[in-house]
């Protein structure tokens, strides 16, 4: 985050506004299926894993970094916009409390087992194979989901 | 137990509202739709690629689970 704001204020970037980097489909089919490889075929934690995740990130960023005329012209917020952000806001915040909570009673190693947060649950199943090619199926399938997002307005 | 049944009831709000924007349409806007409006913003579309980047991070490449615990 840090990073992203301080290229921001180099305005380095703002020379793309207003022409956002659309790439074609087979290219993002290929840069998925070498990302999605190396991350269920390398070992977990691993220097690939990381290059793979790191340059994932790099390239989304640049992607989704440009403002365009449309974003300016965005709807006003309606009732139904508001209230489904309020309902996903309090979702959202309470599983932020659980998983902070859970976090805390934890501490401790026997807490863990008792007060598993998330990271604590997840462990298992993406040390498994199928579970881990799932996660990273899901991971790849989201980040460029969110980065097709934003481009109509409701 | 505990804390599954607590990330449960998250699981099974989470499907509520997804169900619920597909469902009551013109009342209650479907998570995509949200995001689609979110997401006109840089900075909202920054956090959220940043959120999700972590998620990545966190998962797959970063030794957050200490190895005594497994």
């Amino acid at each position: 985050m840090a990073a992203a704001l301080i290229v921001g204020e180099t305005g380095i970037l703002n020379r793309f506004d207003g022409r956002r980097w659309h790439p074609r489909r087979i290219v993002v089919l290929i840069a998925l299926a070498i990302a999605a490889g190396v991350l269920v075929f390398t070992p977990r934690h691993g220097l690939a894993d990381g290059v793979v995740v790191t340059v994932s990130g790099v390239l989304v960023f640049l992607v989704v970094w440009p403002n365009t005329p449309a974003d300016s012209e965005a709807d006003p917020w309606s009732e139904r916009l508001t209230r489904s952000a309020t309902a996903w806001a309090i979702v959202g915040i309470a599983f932020c409390i659980w998983e902070l909570g859970m976090y805390f009673l934890g501490l401790n190693a026997s807490g863990r087992t008792e007060f598993p947060a998330l990271s604590d649950l997840l462990d298992p199943v993406l040390n498994n194979p199928i579970g881990r090619f799932l996660a990273i199926a899901a991971w790849l399938a989201g980040g460029v989901a969110l980065a097709r997002r934003g481009r109509t307005t409701t | 137990m505990i804390g599954a049944i607590g990330f449960g009831v998250e699981g099974v709000a989470i499907i509520a509202l997804v169900l619920l924007g597909y469902r009551r349409n013109d009342r209650f806007a479907t998570f995509g739709e949200l995001l689609d409006r979110v997401m006109t913003t840089r900075a909202a579309r920054i956090c959220i690629l940043t959120f999700w980047w972590w998620l990545g991070w966190h998962f797959l490449v970063a030794q957050t689970v200490d190895a005594a615990l497994r």
